[in-house]
C-alpha cells in the first residue's frame, strides 16, 4: 500500500496543531449529521429571527433577502423537516448501536458514553477550581462535561423547539386535543427557547470549539474528522492514553474513531474552514443582530 | 358661431363709427366685438404695448367652449354694449346672475378678505360647464386650481378618489370651511353623511357602530376619549382612511396602513398585536397574516362583549374560520392580544413568558461566567508564562 506524500497541515484548523499522526475522532455518519444540524439550523435561525424581532430595523430588509414573509415559512418549515429528518435518524442510529455493539454498557456508562456521570461534576468542580487557581486543569475522556452539554441540547431543543413548532405549524389539528390559550404559550417557549438554542450556539459553543485560544481561530476537527495526535493529547488526554497511535502504522480506511487517520488533504482542510468561517461568520453576525434587538426593543 | 345678441345687433345698427379701423368695419355687415378685439393691430395703435393689445384680444373660443358658451360678451361686460365704450364701462358681478352661489360663497372661508372670489377657482372666459368638472379631467383640473393655494400632496396615482371624486367632491365648493368647523362637509362630525354621500353602506354600518357613536361624544369641545381609546381623534372616515392621499382596499399597503391607524388610538392592542404572530408577520409584509380588519371586522365594530362583534363569544369561531378554515371551538380560546405582563389575565401567557426569561438570563449567566473565566484564567497564565504549566498535573477519574 503506498502512502502519498501527505499536505502541509492547514495551521488555521487547531485540530492539526503541532505534530504527530492523525487520529480518527468522528466517522463520516457524525460529520454529516452535525453537517445537517448546521445546515438546518442556520435555515431555521435565519428565518426565525426577522419573525421574533420583526421591529428591528434589520428584520424588513433580512425578510425581503429571503424572499418575502411566505418564503421565509416555506425555508422554516424546511429546515424544520431536515431536523426532524436528521432527528429521527440518529435516533435510528442509537438503536442500532445499542443492538449491535458487543458492550451495548459502554455507550450507557464510563469514559466513552456521552451520559453524564458523576465524573462530569467533578471534572466541573475542577475547572471551577483551575479558573481560580485552585487546582490543575481537569483532563477528559472522550467528550468533556461541555461536549456532553452541546449533545443533550439538541435533544431538549427539537424536543421544546420541534413540539412547540409542530403545534404552531399545524394548529387546527392541535386544537382538536387542547385549548388555544397553548398556541399563545408555544410561540413563547418556541421563541425564547430558539432564542436560547441561537444565543447559546453562537457564542458559548462557538467560543469552547473555535475561540478560546486553544482553538483560534477554528477547530475543524467536526469536519474532516480527524485531529493530530497532539490535539488530542491536550483536549482528550485520557482517551489517548488508552490508545497508541504512531506515525508508522497504516492509516484506517474505514474512518473508526481511534484509529491511525491520514491527514486531512490540503483541498479538504481548505473546504473545512472555509465552511467553518462562514458559519462562524454568519453566526457573530446574527448575534450581533440580535444584541442590537434585545438592548433597543 | 354665435348667433347675433342684443349688444352685436346693435353694433352692427350704429350708422357712422369714426375712427374705427376703416376695413374691419367697413367690411363687416353687423360691426360685432371682434370686429375690434379680433384685430390686433388696429388694438395695438391704441394702447402703449403689444402686451396690452394682446389683453384686449377677445376670447371668443375659450368662452365659445365654456359654460357661458350661448352668452355674448356684453351679457358680462355690459357698459361695454355701446361704442364709443365709456369711460366708466364696468363689467357685472357674477352674483348678478348666480345670486345663491354667491350668498353661499360670503358665508365660507374663501370670503374671508376675498381671499379667493370667483375667477380664483373658476377662472372667467374659461369657466367650465359643471358636467365637464364631474370628469377625471375636471377632477384633474381642480386639484391644479385649488392646488394653486393649497399644497397639501396628492399623490394622485394611489389615491382612489384622485381620478373620480374632485376637491369639491368633499370640500362644499362655495361655503368652504376648515374641517375643525362643526358646519364642514369634512368635519368628523359630517364624514358620516359627505363620504355617505357615495359611500352609504359603509356609512350607516358605521354610524351605529363602537366609532361612529363616539364621534359625537369626541368631536365637539370637552369631548371625553372612550374607555380603551389612545387618542383623542374622533374616530369618523378619515381617522382611519386618512384623507388625501388615500389608499384603495385593494392597494398593497393598504392593511399595514390600516393597522397603523388603528394603533394610533389603541395601542396597547397594537402592542400586543405586534407581538402575537400575526402581528409579527403583517409588519414583515405578509399579504395573508390578520390585520385587525380581518378580526374586528371595519365598519360595523363593536365591543368583544356585543353580540354582534365578530369577535363575541357567539361569532369568534366563525371569524377564526375565515382563515383557519378547520378550526374548533377550542383553537378560538387563543388570546390573539395575550399580554406577557398581565399575570391576572393571561396567567399561563405570563408565567410561560417569565419562566422562558429567567430561564434565558440564567443559561446566559452561568456559561457567559464559565466562558469569561477561561478566558480570564488563561489571560493571567499567559501573563506568567505558564500557559501549560498545569495541564497534565492531575489523572482522570477512570
Amino acid at each position: 500500500m503506498t502512502v502519498p506524500k501527505p499536505d502541509a497541515p492547514l495551521h488555521l484548523d487547531s485540530a492539526q496543531r503541532g505534530e504527530g499522526p492523525f487520529v480518527w475522532r468522528f466517522q463520516a455518519y457524525h460529520r454529516w449529521t452535525h453537517a445537517a444540524v448546521i445546515v438546518s439550523f442556520f435555515l431555521l435561525v435565519l428565518t426565525g429571527l426577522p419573525l421574533r424581532f420583526s421591529q428591528a430595523f434589520w428584520a424588513g430588509p433580512l425578510m425581503a433577502l429571503l424572499g418575502g414573509v411566505e418564503m421565509a415559512g416555506l425555508l422554516h418549515r424546511i429546515g424544520a423537516g431536515i431536523t426532524f429528518a436528521y432527528f429521527g435518524a440518529h435516533l435510528g442510529f442509537l438503536v442500532h448501536k445499542l443492538v449491535r455493539a458487543p458492550d451495548p454498557m459502554k455507550l450507557l456508562w464510563g469514559p466513552d458514553s456521552l451520559v453524564p456521570q458523576p465524573r462530569d461534576v467533578v471534572d466541573f468542580v475542577r475547572q471551577i477550581r483551575w479558573y481560580f487557581g485552585r487546582g490543575p486543569r481537569p483532563r477528559f475522556t472522550r467528550w468533556s462535561y461541555m461536549e456532553k452539554f452541546d449533545y443533550f441540547a439538541v435533544f431538549w431543543g427539537v424536543a421544546i423547539i420541534g413540539g412547540s413548532g409542530l403545534m404552531l405549524w399545524f394548529p387546527e389539528f392541535f386544537a382538536r386535543f387542547i385549548p388555544g390559550w397553548v398556541f399563545n404559550v408555544a410561540t413563547i417557549v418556541h421563541a425564547d427557547e430558539a432564542l436560547l438554542a441561537a444565543g447559546f450556539i453562537f457564542t458559548i459553543h462557538f467560543f469552547h470549539v473555535h475561540f478560546r485560544p486553544e482553538k483560534f481561530p477554528l477547530d475543524a476537527v467536526m469536519f474532516t474528522g480527524r485531529a493530530t495526535k497532539a490535539y488530542m493529547e491536550e483536549e482528550h488526554p485520557l482517551v489517548m492514553e488508552q490508545i497508541e497511535i504512531h506515525a508508522s502504522q497504516p492509516p484506517s480506511l474505514e474512518q473508526k474513531p481511534d484509529t491511525p487517520a491520514p491527514p486531512p488533504t490540503r483541498r479538504a482542510s481548505l473546504i473545512a474552514a472555509a465552511l467553518g468561517f462562514a458559519a462562524v461568520a454568519v453566526g457573530l453576525a446574527l448575534t450581533g443582530m440580535i444584541l442590537w434587538a434585545v438592548i433597543l426593543y | 358661431m354665435r348667433r347675433p345678441t342684443f349688444g352685436t345687433l346693435l353694433l352692427a345698427a350704429l350708422p357712422s363709427l369714426s375712427g374705427a379701423p376703416s376695413t374691419a368695419l367697413a367690411q363687416a355687415a353687423r360691426p360685432t366685438c371682434e370686429s375690434c378685439h379680433g384685430e390686433l393691430e388696429f388694438l395695438r395703435q391704441h394702447v402703449p404695448t403689444l402686451e396690452d393689445a394682446r389683453k384686449l384680444m377677445s376670447p371668443e373660443a375659450t368662452l365659445a367652449a365654456s359654460a357661458h358658451g350661448s352668452m355674448s360678451c356684453s351679457d358680462c361686460h355690459d357698459g361695454f354694449r355701446r361704442y364709443p365704450h365709456g369711460a366708466t364701462a364696468t363689467t357685472l358681478n357674477c352674483q348678478s346672475c348666480h345670486e345663491e352661489v354667491a350668498r353661499v360663497w360670503s358665508l365660507g372661508m374663501h370670503a374671508l378678505d376675498s381671499a379667493a372670489t370667483c375667477r380664483d377657482c373658476h377662472g372667467t372666459h374659461d369657466v367650465k360647464p359643471l358636467r365637464e368638472l364631474r370628469t377625471p379631467e375636471g377632477a384633474r383640473a381642480m386639484r391644479q386650481a385649488c392646488g394653486s393655494c393649497h399644497f397639501e400632496p396628492v399623490s394622485a396615482g394611489l389615491d382612489p378618489h384622485a381620478d373620480s371624486v374632485s376637491c369639491a367632491g368633499c370640500h362644499e365648493p362655495h361655503r368652504t370651511l376648515p374641517a375643525e368647523d362643526e358646519r364642514a362637509n369634512t368635519n368628523p362630525l359630517n364624514q358620516g353623511r359627505t363620504c355617505g354621500a357615495c359611500h352609504d353602506t359603509m356609512a350607516t354600518a358605521w354610524r351605529a357602530d363602537v366609532h361612529g357613536t363616539a364621534v359625537p361624544e369626541m368631536a365637539r369641545p370637552g369631548g371625553r376619549l372612550p374607555e380603551g381609546a389612545t387618542s383623542p381623534e374622533p374616530p369618523a372616515c378619515s381617522a382611519c382612511h386618512g384623507a388625501h392621499g388615500m389608499l384603495a382596499p385593494s392597494d398593497p399597503g393598504f392593511q399595514a396602513r390600516m393597522v397603523e391607524r388603528c394603533s394610533h388610538c389603541h395601542e396597547p392592542y397594537a402592542e400586543s398585536y405586534a407581538d402575537s404572530y400575526h402581528g409579527q408577520a403583517s409588519t414583515l409584509g405578509s399579504a395573508v397574516a390578520a390585520t385587525c380588519h380581518d378580526c374586528h371586522g371595519s365598519h360595523g365594530i363593536y365591543p368583544a362583549s356585543d353580540p354582534r362583534s365578530t369577535v363575541s363569544d357567539a361569532r369568534r369561531l366563525d371569524t377564526c374560520r375565515t382563515c383557519h378554515q378547520q378550526a374548533t371551538a377550542g383553537f378560538a380560546l387563543f388570546q390573539p392580544h395575550a399580554d406577557h405582563n398581565d399575570r391576572e389575565k393571561y396567567p399561563y401567557v405570563y408565567w410561560s413568558y417569565h419562566l422562558m426569561t429567567t430561564l434565558l438570563i440564567g443559561v446566559f449567566l452561568v456559561f457567559g461566567a464559565h466562558t469569561a473565566l477561561w478566558l480570564a484564567r488563561l489571560g493571567f497564565d499567559a501573563l506568567r508564562g505558564t500557559s501549560h504549566g498545569a495541564r497534565h498535573d492531575v489523572g482522570g477519574g477512570s
